[in-house]
């Protein structure tokens, strides 16, 4: 006679054999899809900077915008970035009185840290 | 004289001496033979200090009487079998010093680990149907799930199953489940040897790839997502376990992630196992119970370890590049002393064989995978 429930004892089984199984095998197609993500990544193309290439737009263009300056522009237009005679009125608005290292950056030069919006300040070298 | 009926002496029964025994016995392997000392010295110092009469260092008073209740009785109450606390801690120090690149890099042996599980539940029918040939309630459902998931040769998982689903069977699942362990170097080989043809044994494998960082980083996080929305009960072992893991796969908490893998690892493993050992009093051991148990483990890490071996040869009929079937055996867990045994009987067949490895995919995927049937264990018969 039996004693126990059979019922319940297969649904166990089939849960637990199925889950183990289920389980393992989303964890292989979670490794494989994230291994062709990298692949994927990895082979997407990269414009390759060379002396030549640049060289090149020197000769097609003599007066090209440097990529720096266009970025600039484009981060200015985004309000993410200002020049500082029209906004701050040459005050030092990140009170670092002007110590902070400046990157040269074409006609721009960018003070302070990029990544505190408040410490960001662009000028003209030229004046 | 009346001093002398107050003693320890006085109430020491046959059964306590033979445990006394054996509790000796687990200390001088562990001590001369080195053999699993971190489970063994601990397991067997309990052993003995369970079977010494009149201590009562094991027993809990849940009236809460002052002073009433011994250390151990305490620590099994509220570490185990009330908060069960313990196995998750541990598992948080395996994460830790678990490496999951040979998953990564053959992803497809982790398979092997769901099959091993094949031992789990030829122990639950078998602990169930034993009720025909003795006591039609010898074990109940949720004792017959403790039991096969011995079959997981995961120590910390089977504990955790047990003190969910059969606190009284704790102390005999464990220390069953422990010493199969320590034991799978005698119960593995013969059975691979008898499965798989010399041919098979000789499989070389490619060299695994090198994995990412990234691919180390991301497949903790996913798995332990995947495996808690499928299988919430098993939550608190996986989550432990892929905790430990990016602690030390991230690089940036140095700190916490020896924390984990040394002091929190050790300090719950001597809880835990002289614990354990106190629970194997001699009124539990010496029962029909017991040598059923003693039987059923066996019979699940024998089964565990043939799924695993049969899986992978199953497996060769389908895929391009051929896995050595001595692999599948490492999928019952038992980390790492199986993935050890695959590599040594792999070099038995063909010295220039270097199965380790690859054994440690399966091994590891066995942890995930005893850990999965736990929680549905605990879910279905909870």
């Amino acid at each position: 006679m039996i004693e126990f429930d059979v019922a319940k004892a297969l649904a166990t089984t089939y849960s637990g054999l199925g889950a183990a199984f289920v389980v393992l095998a989303c964890l292989i197609l979670f490794i494989l899809a994230v291994r062709q993500t990298m692949r994927f990544r990895d082979r997407s193309p990269v414009p390759a900077v060379t002396p030549q290439s640049h060289s090149t737009i020197s000769v097609a263009d003599p007066d090209p915008v440097p990529a720096s300056v266009a970025a600039v522009t484009e981060l200015q237009e985004d309000g993410l970035i200002f020049p500082v005679e029209e906004t701050t009125n040459g005050e030092d608005t990140n009170g670092s009185n002007g110590s902070d290292e400046a990157e040269p950056l074409g006609d721009w030069k960018i003070y302070g840290r990029l990544d505190a919006f408040s410490s960001r300040r662009v000028e003209r070298r030229s004046g | 004289m009346e001093f002398l009926s107050e003693t320890g002496f006085a109430s020491l029964t046959w059964g306590n001496v033979l445990l006394l025994i054996l509790g000796a016995g687990f200390a001088t392997a562990a001590i001369i033979k080195r053999t699993e000392p971190y489970v063994l010295l601990p397991i067997g110092l309990g052993i003995i200090l369970g079977n010494l009469p009149g201590t009562g260092l094991a027993d809990f008073n849940p009236s809460g009487e002052v002073q009433a209740s011994g250390i151990f009785g305490v620590i099994f109450h509220y570490t185990l079998s009330f908060w069960n606390i313990l196995p998750p801690l541990i598992f948080l120090g395996l994460g830790a010093l678990t490496d999951f690149g040979p998953i990564i890099a053959n992803p497809k042996t982790m398979l092997l680990g769901a099959a091993a599980q094949l031992g789990i539940f030829v122990a639950f029918w078998s602990a169930l149907s034993l009720g025909f040939f003795t006591s039609p309630d010898l074990f109940s459902l949720k004792e017959a799930g403790a039991i096969g998931i011995i079959g997981g040769a995961d120590g910390p998982t089977t504990i955790f199953a047990s003190a969910k689903l059969a606190p009284d069977l704790l102390g005999v699942t464990a220390v069953v489940a422990y010493s199969y362990m320590a034991s799978v170097v005698f119960i593995q080989p013969p059975l691979m040897r008898l499965l798989t043809t010399r041919n098979e044994r000789q499989i070389r494998m490619r060299s695994l790839r090198e994995v990412s960082k990234t691919e180390k980083l991301l497949f903790p996080a996913g798995a332990m997502i995947i495996i808690i929305l499928f299988v919430p009960e098993s939550a608190p072992l996986i989550a432990m376990f892929m905790i430990g893991n990016l602690f030390g796969e991230s690089g940036v908490v140095p700190r916490l992630s020896n924390a984990a893998s040394n002091e929190i690892l050790n300090i719950a493993t001597i809880f835990l196992m002289i614990t354990i050992g106190t629970q194997l009093s001699a009124e539990r051991v010496f029962d029909l119970r017991t040598l059923a148990i003693l039987l059923l483990g066996v019979a699940a890490f024998a089964c565990g370890t043939i799924g695993g071996l049969l899986f992978a040869k199953m497996m060769n009929l389908f895929v391009k590049e051929k896995v050595n079937p001595l692999i599948g055996s490492a999928g019952v867990s038992a980390v790492p002393m199986a993935a050890r045994i695959s590599h040594t009987v792999g070099q038995e067949a063909n010295p220039g064989n270097y199965l380790l490895p690859h054994a440690m995919g399966p091994n590891v995927a066995g942890v995930i995978g005893s850990a999965v049937v736990a929680g549905v264990f605990i879910s279905v018969l909870g």
